[in-house]
Formats: C-alpha cells, structure tokens, sequence
C-alpha cells in the first residue's frame, strides 16, 4: 500500500559513473521508488553487453529493480539511419541531440510512463528548475550537457528529474566512491556512444561510397582529392591532402588547411589555409526546427513575435564558450502566429565565428546561465 | 508486497526437506570423497547413497548415473563425450584430422547428430560448436504444437549417425515429445545397421563407410546411433524410468525439481552391468574411459566406451567428470529426486488443476488471450500431451517485455522467452520454430506453476495482472 505513494522513477543506467550516481542519489531519496534500466541502443563494437553488465551491478548493489529495454531497432532509425542521411546530404548532424529527443525523452519516457513512472532520471549534467521547468547550465560549467537538451519540452520536462546536476564531475566521482559502486572509476565515455572503439570514417563506410573528388582552393585552384564530400566535416583539417605549392616551393612556412565549404552537389571541398582565414568565419547563421524549452522565455527573449530580434547566448558546438549574439524572427509575415517550432530563424553574432557546420545545433542562453532552447544550423 | 512466482521451468525453491538433507554436509561432514580417511569415506558413502537412490528412481544401474555440476554440463558430456569417444573408439582415432591417413579419402567420416530445433540452448549451442569441429547436425523441425517431425526423423538416420538428442518435454511450452515412438524408429534403423555390419565384418572397412580399426570396435558400432533426451523440466511430472522410455542417455537437473543449484546428472546405460558389477567395488575409480582398454574391458562396459570425458582430472565419477564431487548439492538432488518420485501423481492433479483455474481466470479478464504451443482442445484432438505446469501465452496487442516488467513491478515474476547477454529478452527461437508470427512471439510470456502455487496465489496473480493486459 504504502509503495505506490512513492513516486515511481525510472533511471536511464548507461553503466557509466554519472548515471550510476544518479541512480545512487534517488534511491537514497525515500520519496522515490526507483528502477534501474539500460536502453539497449544500436551498437557496433558489442561492448554494449559489458556496460548494461556495470549498470546491472550498480542497480544490484542499490538493491533496485533493472531492466534492460531494448530500443535497438528504433535507436538504429531514429538516430543512425539519421546521422548517416545526414552525411549523405553533405551536413553534420548530431547523434547525441537525436538521441536525446527520440529514445530517451522519446521512447523511453513513453515507455516508463506506460509502466507507472512518474518520471525518468539521466545522468545529465544539466539542472532543472521547477515549477517554471526550465534548464540551467549544470554547476560543473565543464561537463555540461545542456547543449545537448535543446529540444526537450514542457511536457518531456514535467517527467524528467536530473540529479547530478548541482554537482561537480569530481564530486559524483566522490560520490560513487564513498558509496562503493563499482562504476567509481570507470572511465568516461567518449565520442559517438554506439561506436565503441569504430572509428567514425570507418563506420561511413560501410554505408556511403567512396567517391572521389577536388579538393579546391578558396580561389578556385585545384589542389588536391578527397574521397567524397560525406566523409568530411567544416571546419577539418588534416583531410589528406598535400599542399602542392609549399611542396614545391619547400621552405615556405606552410599553414594548415582547414574545409571551409562543401558542395554535394559537384562532390567539391573547399579549403582555406590558416586557422585565421577569414573565410573561416561566420556572422550569421540560419535555424530550422527551432525549440524554446519554455514560451515565457522566448517571450522574454522577444521572441517570436514581440519584438524581431533579442539578445542571447549562443553556442554552436558542444563546450564551445558562449557568443554574444542576437536572434531574429526570419519571416515576419507569420508573427502573430503562436507556433513557434519549424520556423526559420536568423542568428546574428556580435563578432564573426567559425567553423560552422550546417547540421550541428544552435543552442541559445540567457544572461542568467538558462538553456532557452535551440535549432539545426541549415 | 508479497511477490508471487510463476516462473518454475526456470527454477525452483529448495524444498525444506532438502535443505535439511543438506545441512550436514557444509560444516560438519565437510570431507573430500576421494580422501582416504574417515571423513572422505563419510562424504564418499553421501554419494554412493545419493547416486543409489536416483538410480532406483530412474530404473538405472548404481554405475550408470553421473553427477555433473549442471545439466548444462551433462548435455555438453553427452554430445561432445560421444564425439570425441566415436572418434576415438570407434574410428580408432582422436583427431578428426588422422583420418586422411588412416582411410581412403573418398570417405565420408563426419559424423552426424540429429537434434529437434527446440532443444534447450545447452544442446543447441553445443552441436553448433560441434559444427565447427566436423561434425554434421540435423535439425528436426517441429509442428504448431511443438512436436518433432518423425518422418524427418527417419529421413535423416544414415550410417554415420551418432546420436539422437531429443528432450522429454520443452521448457517454453511444455510439449512432451513421443520418446516410446522415437525410440521405436531409432532402434530399428540400429538393428539394420547392424545386420549390414554383422554380415560384412570380415572387411576392415566397414561397408557403411567407416573404418574399423579393430574388431572390437565394430561391436561398438552396432550400438548406433545412440538416443538422448533431455528430462529436465519432465521429471517433475512424468515418470522418468529409463527402461520404459527406452533411452541411452538422459539429462537430469536438480534446481529444476527444487534441488540446490548446482548440480546435474547424466545417465549413460551400460547394458552390461550385471557383469561389471562385481568388480565395481574394488576398482571403481581406476576404471576411466579414458585408458586404452583391452577387448574384455569393451567386453564388460561396452556402451559406455562411447562416451569420453570432456573435464579430465582427479577422474572422480567414474573418469566421466572430473573434480572434487559437490556433496552437499548431490545429497540435495538425490533428496530432491525422492521426494518426487513419492508425490508425482497428486502433485500433478494439483498443477493441473491450478492451471486450468488460472487460465480460465485470465480468459475473463482478457478474452483474446491464446495458448502456444499445444492447447488443451490442439492436446485432446491430436493425443499431444503436455506438462501441466507451463503455460506459455499470446497477448495480442501487447509487447511481452512490457508486460513482463509491468508484472514484475506488480509482483508478478513470469518469463518472456530467454535473455541475451545484456538482460534484455530475446524472440522465442521457440515459438519460431513452432511457426508462429513474430508479432506473436513478441506478445507472448510464459507462465510456469509449481510446488508453492497455491489458489490463493493464482487469484492474487489474477488481480495483479488484470489492470495490466
């Protein structure tokens, strides 16, 4: 009788030591009941038995139920056959966004819902405040994972429960060793989860062919070849090429050449040289599936149809440090439309940025360290 | 919460009565049984007494039951003991790769098993394995209901067949196999075979295609294919009695039948034992398979020459398992094994009857539930039988790993087919075989009763499950 006056809380175990803990800080909590589950994704390395393995321990150890759920076929849809269509169009999607919005604040919070969860808990390091349910940079401003987040919404929010958040990386490895869980020293997850130890062009490969193509100077010069535009990123270096000229000419102080344009169409990459090149940078990006996490805050921010344009903050790649910036409303015609989701949106930066790959995440912040939201840079 | 278990086939409680049994054997009679002093002589006689005992049960010979850590352990004893001993005994050879320079290479010296696709993992897994070390193996389809193709059967008995491993009685959805009438087919294809052999032994090869070493060994040959079935999860419920079943070898488990964990058994028959077992008790231990015999040793222990060990040490059961025995769980099992053999008739009244109450009962909840494997309308129109403690059951329009969870969380343990490395349930390989959809298999759970069940607990279970399918 008593247990169903608890609140029933599912906690994603990937058998890392951030979710371990979170799984730790819940169970200790006696409001919660909680259970354990690993999201059986789409793998191709097969260490994925070792790491559901740890989690299973973990939730052992804490004496909680564990489930593994196998999302295998829908992960392997939802985010990879996304990834990989997405190099095929010559963008730079990114998988840990998708994986976020489809499996685990998709699926899985659909699934516990239907088991009688009142909510989910990750090991992100992100904070939630409640009642307004908005999220805020995590406290360790170095392992933050709000960037990753951008397109959760209100109704995802009102079920998700974050507890590591207000602490240091460090003090959640404290945390699980003074606790005794046997993921206290694992070491953190890198890359592309469902890669393993693959390597990323590797993996490519075996879906997209090698085609080969120019590789083009910023004047037009051809300078070398590629093996097709999909395997390559803006903003890379070190694609393999020579620079013919400073071959040739030998003493030259050789500069590294960086993708600064990539044309699907005519298979072409386009390189500058320098890391200051100016055709490096931008001064204004375009956004698609545009979220704000909470319309008060658009509102705040002037968007969409208050006022045209607003200050924020606004990162580009994961960790990259914050840009002043402003955001616009692209298509004014639609303003006193309530829906904000799927409309295009400029942002302006106050100093130009580079490396901007069409298909990573915009992700927009206040003043005040809120996560507003965020859209794929088209 | 009081949690409720309805997943027997997968394993049992020890019954009090066991653990009672066993108790002694942690501390007190703690001996090693191949010590020569007085408390390997008491640990010794627990297992002398134990092997008796379920022995008796079986209808076997004290010689002819071997205790193995699991029945895992036993099936892989079976299949691989029998390859590694036809290769050696009977083609006179123990590396598949002599055999280019001891016979014509014109023959075929693969030997064959045939298995049912619905075996238990423990013997799939293993002839898969064997299948990488030359060996051929023949997978018997099943019916609807779960029964072994027996004219594939007979279709697929050829002259280099070894063994045929067919279980008792599956463990998902409790179909009971034929054995009498596959034993009826495997016996007779031995006695032509052995005609063929008879008439011809003067050839040193032998006109099937296999080479005969030596003379004895022809006499081995004769005894193939040999027939094994897997009794795990039938002991419970049917008489076992080798000799009316009429099997070569069979697998027992103890944590099935509410034994410890941790102990199996594997009976091999030795048709001549009556001979053998005069001598038994002064050279029981020195005897292993292993050794070269002479032609009098075949002579005397002719069937179980065919079998070889696969662990190898100490030689402890008879050369056939090595490793310091488990008394405790032996004591267990052998305990666990009588107290079935007194009660099988009311107890399985007793399953029954809650079965049919518990699936009735579901029905009202949800009247689009459907049986898999034999039902009892599929059981009584075509004379299948099945165990009365399995229910293994389709719920459309529901996913079986959300169900089981949902259960469980309602404190309801059942199972949903078996699980992967990484936990997560895999499709029924089962059920597949039985031909059914694989948007059915997804939505099916197995459901097993036992010992503990009580009415009590099934209408429990009942309202548990209701606001759950």
């Amino acid at each position: 009788m008593n247990i169903r006056k608890l609140k029933r809380v599912f906690v994603a175990m990937s058998g890392g030591v951030d979710s371990s803990v979170a799984a730790f800080l819940l169970a200790k909590n006696k409001k919660y009941e909680v259970i354990g589950c690993f999201i059986k994704g789409y793998n191709i390395d097969g260490c994925q038995g070792a790491d559901a393995e740890d989690a299973r321990r973990v939730a052992g150890f804490l004496k909680i139920p564990f489930y593994v759920i196998d999302l295998e076929k829908e992960y392997k849809k939802l985010v990879v056959d996304y990834m990989i269509n997405g190099y095929k169009k010559g963008i730079t999607p990114n998988p840990d966004v998708m994986c976020n919005k489809e499996i685990k604040f998709g699926l899985f919070l659909e699934k516990a819902l239907g088991m009688g969860a009142d909510y989910i808990a990750t090991g992100h390091y992100v904070r939630l405040a409640s009642p307004a349910l908005s999220l805020y940079i995590a406290k360790d401003l170095n392992k933050d994972q709000s960037y990753f987040l951008w397109t959760l919404t209100q109704e995802q929010l009102k079920h998700c429960l974050f507890p590591i958040g207000d602490y240091l990386k460090s003090e959640v490895r404290e945390i699980a060793k003074k606790a005794g869980l046997s993921t206290a020293e694992k070491k953190d997850s890198q890359g592309i989860c469902f890669l393993g130890m693959v390597k990323f062009k590797d993996f490519l490969k075996q879906y997209l062919s090698i085609k080969k193509g120019d590789v083009l100077s910023v004047d037009g010069k051809k300078i070398g070849e590629h093996d097709g535009v999909w395997f390559y990123t803006i903003g890379q270096r070190h694609i393999g090429i020579m620079n013919y000229e400073s071959g040739i000419i030998g003493r030259r102080e050789t500069k590294p050449l960086y993708i600064i344009k990539k044309n699907v169409k005519k298979n072409i990459l386009i390189v500058a040289e320098g890391e200051n090149n100016q055709a490096l940078y931008k001064k204004e990006i375009k956004l698609a599936n545009v979220n704000f996490i909470n319309s008060k805050e658009s509102k705040e921010v002037g968007l969409p149809y208050r006022c045209p344009t607003s200050q924020i903050l606004v990162r580009v790649r994961y960790r990259q440090p914050l840009i002043k910036a402003r955001i616009m409303n692209n298509e004014s015609r639609i303003k006193d439309s309530p829906i904000i989701h799927n409309s295009k949106f400029i942002i302006q930066f106050d100093a130009p940025v580079k490396f901007i790959a069409p298909g990573q995440s915009a992700v927009f912040y206040g003043k005040n360290g809120e996560m507003l939201g965020g859209g794929i840079i088209i | 919460m009081k949690r409720i278990y309805l997943d027997y086939a997968a394993t049992t409680p020890v019954d009090p009565l066991v653990k009672k049994a066993m108790e002694p054997y942690f501390c007190q009679k703690f001996g090693n049984p191949s010590s020569l002093h007085f408390f390997g002589q008491e640990a010794m006689a627990a297992i002398d007494e134990s092997r008796e005992k379920i022995a008796k049960v079986i209808g076997a010979n004290f010689r002819e039951v071997i205790f193995t850590g699991s029945a895992t352990e036993a099936n892989n004893l079976a299949l691989r003991g029998i390859i590694k001993g036809f290769r050696f005994q009977v083609l006179g050879f123990s590396n598949k790769n002599q055999k280019y320079t001891l016979t014509p290479n014109t023959q075929n010296l693969t030997p064959r098993i045939i298995v049912s696709a619905i075996e238990h993992e423990s013997i799939l897994e293993t002839v898969r394995d064997l299948e990488s070390e030359d060996v051929e193996v023949i997978y018997l389809p099943v019916d609807r209901e779960g029964l072994v193709d027996l004219k594939k059967l007979k279709e697929s008995l050829n002259e280099r067949t070894v063994l045929v491993s067919i279980m008792y009685a599956n463990n998902e959805i409790g179909t009971i196999q034929p054995i009498s009438a596959i034993v009826e087919i495997v016996r007779k294809f031995r006695m032509q075979n052995a005609e063929l052999r008879k008439n011809n032994s003067k050839f040193l090869i032998d006109p099937l295609g296999i080479c005969l070493r030596q003379k004895h060994n022809s006499e081995l040959a004769t005894a193939l294919p040999l027939l094994h079935t897997d009794a795990v999860q039938s002991f419970q419920y049917l008489d076992c009695d080798v000799n009316k079943l009429g099997v070569d070898l069979m697998t027992l488990s103890s944590h099935k039948i509410y034994g410890p964990k941790g102990a199996g058994a594997l009976y091999i028959r030795n048709p001549k034992h009556e001979i053998r077992n005069s001598k038994q008790i002064l050279n029981t231990k020195s005897q292993t398979p292993n050794k070269q015999v002479s032609n009098f040793d075949i002579r005397i222990s002719n069937l179980q020459q065919l079998v070889k060990p696969i662990v190898v040490g100490g030689g402890q059961e008879f050369g056939f398992r090595s490793g310091t025995e488990n008394v405790a769980a032996i004591v267990g099992f052998a305990k666990a094994v009588g107290l079935i053999s007194n009660s099988r008739e009311l107890e399985n009244k007793r399953v029954k009857k809650l079965s049919d109450y518990f699936w009735k009962e579901l029905k009202k909840i949800n009247p689009k539930v459907q049986i898999n494997g034999a039902s009892d309308v599929r059981c009584r129109a075509l004379g299948v039988n099945k165990l009365p403690n399995i229910l293994n059951i389709y719920f459309p329009g529901k996913l079986s790993e959300d169900l089981l969870i949902k259960l469980d969380l309602a404190g309801v343990a059942v199972s949903g087919g078996s699980a992967c490395s990484a936990r997560a349930s895999k499709p029924s390989y089962v059920l597949k075989s039985c031909g059914l959809a694989e948007n059915r298999i997804k939505s099916s759970l197995r459901f097993s009763l036992g010992r503990f069940t009580t009415k009590a607990e099934i209408d429990e279970a009942i309202k548990r499950i209701g606001p759950v399918v």
